[in-house]
């Protein structure tokens, strides 16, 4: 991800390199950013969207059929 | 990590707590906690709780006190000095917030305190021994402007010990006031004030006067603002590269820029510029002054009011000064020769307090008053102005010839107000006059250090002038007593956690923060204000309040049992805004109005300072609704705190909705401190609306 | 009776300066017609009055009071929507009747005067006739009947 200096909007300078990491879509303060999950993963229609905590993150799974999974996590911020 | 000794002590608040909360059972179960000793106190605030409370933390050698008693906005002079450090000592509302409010509902209103209770003994934890950090201040103050509110307050400023240094753009001072003929009410020479002013000027060894000088940049802050000043050579004959250029380090800054009259010739109905005989009120002070039968001359005198005031097309605003100023020179005009016919077209006449014998007085003395605004004036014969207006008491037009016609226009900002807000980043108001916060601080600018006098606030009087000089210099001594003392409230940036967004740089309501070398953002305690926007709105969660933490936040979020109502009631996080929604809540307990007792709150400088990975992080830890109140957005006490606030909200909504989640589970409410029905409601219907959506499906059991 | 079309925001904002009646070239000539008292008269909800009246008729929507007023009411098209107002609710008054009188027989609004005779000649254009016969044949054409309540 990269900056337009433009605009000042962050936009994905190469899909091809993208590794669906998805630390933009985690940081991203407005939630703009969503992650197209791809194929080899949950096929067309699946979702994976990560909700930041402090010290936690829930992912949402919303898999080919429409059902909804959610799973909680510690991460490491915490000191 | 070495154990912590917690002092935990209940207060039954002469038995009105104990009525509601089961107050043993709670001392009992905290009571088991290794770490904490408790105490039951018939009367906490008392001398002899206070004495209790001391002798323990001498005794046990008490790391942290906790104190589970009335609402901590209450009895804080009493719980000042318990013989620990003030920041180590945390309070729970078991009072305002939780027996009050819950009168009838005894064993709820238990779980709740037990819930309350549990968040607090977390959150103590992270609580640090903070002290107050004392800044050095330069002992001198500024003054930019040389007009009668400048001249006070540097008269003000150096009578209360400060060094002045009273800048003027103009080669003389005295201001706008030197052009006036007379004051209202007593009809004297403003020469004679003048006169005492400037010699007490020249005979004060701490006051500097830098006539033809001209601010051109600040930095630093409050306390050792450094600026820039260039004086010119009276005739400006020199450039601005040419002209003498100094620096002056100061504490304080009072802007005394003052006004600048309405041109009213772009109405041209009034032909000001075309027609001789059409003056302004600010002329005829002039001709009056000069001339010495300018007065006695005049024949046939019409003044016309709110010409381009109160209009939407020049300026929307009352001038508060121009009735009063047409009404003097009226009389004066009266007192010249009684056979001068004067009168005055006028709209609403505003002559408030005791001016208003001096309107009496006018219309004694035979001034016409007329109540119909003229749309144009004409020149039927040269030398005469035919004024045609329609007159409202009689029911008819009327028509009135004269010599001369005085136009009352009103007052607008200066261009030096203009500048100096450009050079100091002032906040201007609608009407390009400098921002204050009636009718609490109407002296502040929105920036720390810097002050207000005179008209470049508002339009207003020579009296009301001279006071507000006298209020600006009270609020900047805070500054010029050689040391400035601030509280450790202000906010710490983690570095390791930032990476250098800007987004706390940019929201800063009050331009606080700056960039160090590293380019990460470095808060300047004298400027910020505490008001958290910037812990709100860190992505990273980086910036942490030395009172508030996230930290804190997150840890009473770990601990909050979100079941402690049982497993089909909602349980409600609310943060709520100290100034405001806090407020009210306790207003709430106060009244006996009751509400349901499933929202526990935490006390927040602003709602601006809530911070979205936290509300996100409430939902994921199963809590069923997070409501974030504060007031309306032209209210709120840190510019726009709760609107950006409502902003990020609604972005957390968005998630929620994205998740397949209900985005009504997090809710922004507008409560004002003097409406603890609307809480009361607000909390009742939210609760309701949570039955109706069910548990939040990642509630853990 | 519909206030919508008059009673608005802006018209509540008048400060009673009394500037439009001032500026009234009407009022000059007929003391009678006064602006400021017919937008009083609508905020005091006596549209009745006014709806009946010949006053809303004499404006010549010369926009002078809109120009001038401080709160920017606009004043003639306050007028006009009176005058809307009176002709859906089928009340004309003689000025009225009279034009519609003087335009059916001469196909004209006002007579032409002597001015526009000489200005006429001057331009090299025929005289004005008096005869009517085609604006007759169009008004009836046109159902124009339907103009008369």
């Amino acid at each position: 991800m990269t900056l337009d200096p433009d605009t000042g909007k962050a936009y994905c300078r190469s899909l091809r390199d993208c590794w669906d990491c998805m630390s933009c879509t985690k940081i991203c303060p407005k939630g703009a950013i969503e992650q197209r999950v791809p194929y080899q993963i949950g096929y067309h229609g699946a979702k994976l969207i990560p909700m930041m905590g402090t010290d936690s993150i829930t992912w949402t799974c919303v898999d080919i059929d429409g059902k909804v999974e959610r799973f909680s996590f510690r991460t490491r911020n915490k000191r | 990590m070495s154990a912590l000794r917690i002092g935990v002590y209940f207060c039954a608040c002469e038995g009105e707590i104990e009525k509601v909360i089961a107050l043993d059972a709670l001392a009992r179960e905290t009571f088991e906690r290794p770490e904490v000793i408790t105490h039951q106190a018939f009367s906490l605030c008392s001398q002899h709780g206070i004495d209790t409370i001391r002798k323990d933390v001498k005794k046990f050698g008490l790391d942290r006190v906790l104190i589970a008693a009335c609402s901590p906005s209450l009895k804080t002079t009493e719980f000042a000095d318990l013989g620990i450090n003030k920041y180590l000592v945390e309070r729970v509302n078991l009072r305002e917030q939780c027996s009050r409010c819950h009168p009838d509902n005894s064993e709820n209103a238990t779980k709740k305190a037990r819930a309350l209770l549990e968040m607090s003994l977390e959150k103590i934890r992270h609580l640090k021994a903070l002290e107050t950090v004392l800044i050095p201040a330069v002992k001198a103050a500024l003054v930019v402007g040389g007009g009668v509110a400048g001249i006070n307050a540097a008269l003000d400023l150096a009578g209360a010990g400060a060094e002045v240094f009273l800048i003027e753009e103009k080669p003389f001072l005295g201001g706008k006031v030197s052009d006036l003929h007379r004051y209202y009410p007593r009809l004297c020479p403003p020469s004679c004030g003048l006169e005492l002013m400037f010699s007490q000027l020249e005979n004060n060894p701490l006051i500097h006067v830098l006539t033809s000088s001209k601010v051109e940049g600040v930095s630093g802050s409050p306390g050792n603002f450094s600026v820039s000043v260039r004086t010119f050579s009276p005739d400006r004959a020199d450039s601005p590269e040419t002209a003498q250029l100094r620096s002056i380090i100061v504490g304080a800054v009072i802007v005394a820029t003052g006004w600048e009259l309405f041109d009213p010739t772009p109405l041209t109905g009034y032909g000001y510029g075309r027609l001789e005989q059409v003056i302004t009120s600010l002329d005829f002070e002039k001709c009056a002054k000069e001339q010495t039968q300018f007065l006695g001359e005049r024949k046939r005198t019409a003044f016309i009011q709110c010409v381009g005031s109160r209009d939407e097309r020049h300026l929307p605003y009352c001038s508060d000064v121009c009735c009063l100023v047409s009404i003097k020179q009226a009389l004066l005009l009266k007192l010249a020769n009684p056979d001068n016919e004067v009168v005055i077209f006028h709209n609403d006449i505003r002559a408030p307090g005791e001016y208003e014998d001096l309107y009496r007085q006018a219309r004694t003395c035979g001034v016409q008053f007329v109540r119909g605004i003229p749309s144009e004036l004409r020149q039927d014969t040269p030398g005469t102005i035919g004024v045609s207006v329609f007159d409202l008491m009689a029911g008819e037009r009327t028509e009135f010839v004269a010599d001369l016609v005085v136009l009352a226009t009103g007052m607008k900002a200066s261009q030096g107000t203009t500048e100096l807000k450009n050079t100091f980043g002032l906040v201007t108001n609608k009407y390009d006059f400098i921002e204050s916060h009636l009718q609490c601080h109407p002296q502040d600018t929105q920036r720390e250090g810097i002050f207000t006098a005179g008209c470049c606030r508002a339009p207003m009087d020579v009296s009301r002038s001279i006071e507000s000089a006298g209020a600006a210099t009270a609020k900047a001594l805070r500054y010029l007593q050689g040391e400035i003392a601030v509280n450790p409230d202000y906010p710490v940036v983690d570095t390791l956690k930032c990476d250098r967004c800007k987004r706390c740089v940019e929201e800063c309501p009050f331009k606080a923060y700056s960039f160090d070398d590293e380019g990460f953002p470095k808060v300047d305690i004298l400027k910020c204000r505490a008001c958290g926007v910037c812990m709100g709105g860190c992505p990273l969660g980086a910036i942490s309040l030395g009172e508030l933490s996230i930290e804190q936040l997150s840890g009473m979020l770990d601990v909050l049992d979100t079941s402690y109502l049982g497993e089909d009631e909602p349980i409600i996080l609310g943060f709520l805004c100290k100034n405001d929604a806090y407020r009210a809540a306790d207003d709430a307990g106060s009244k006996g109005i009751s509400y349901p007792p499933n929202l526990v709150s935490i006390m927040v400088p602003c709602s601006g300072a809530v911070n979205a990975m936290i509300i996100s992080e409430a939902i994921s830890k199963g809590v069923d609704g997070v409501l974030l109140a504060g007031c309306a957005d032209n209210q709120c006490h840190y510019l726009q705190g709760s609107a950006l606030a409502r902003a990020r909200l609604a972005d957390v909504s968005n998630k929620l909705k994205e998740m397949y989640l209900e985005p009504e589970r997090v809710r922004f409410a507008s409560i004002s401190r003097d409406d603890p029905e609307k809480f009361a409601a607000t909390v009742k219907a939210y609760a309701d609306e949570l039955k109706q959506l069910g548990k939040n499906p990642l509630r853990i059991q | 009776m519909d206030n919508r079309l008059v009673d608005d925001e802006s018209l509540r904002s008048c400060h009673h300066c009394g500037k439009c009646t001032s500026g009234c070239e009407v009022n000059r000539v007929d003391p009678s017609f006064q602006p400021h008292r017919i937008l009083h008269l609508i905020r005091m909800g006596a549209l009745d009055e006014l709806l009946d009246g010949a006053a809303i008729w004499k404006c010549t929507t010369c926009f002078t009071c809109s120009e001038r007023c401080p709160q920017g009411i606009g004043v003639t098209e306050i007028l006009w929507s009176l005058r809307a107002l009176a002709f859906r609710s089928c009340r004309t008054t003689e000025l009225l009747s009279a034009q519609k009188e003087a335009l059916f027989k001469t196909g004209r609004l006002y007579p032409g005067t002597a001015l526009d005779h000489k200005k006429r000649e001057k331009a090299g254009l025929p005289p004005l006739s008096e005869n009517p016969s085609l604006m007759c044949l169009i008004f009836d054409a046109a159902k124009a009947d339907r103009l008369s309540s």
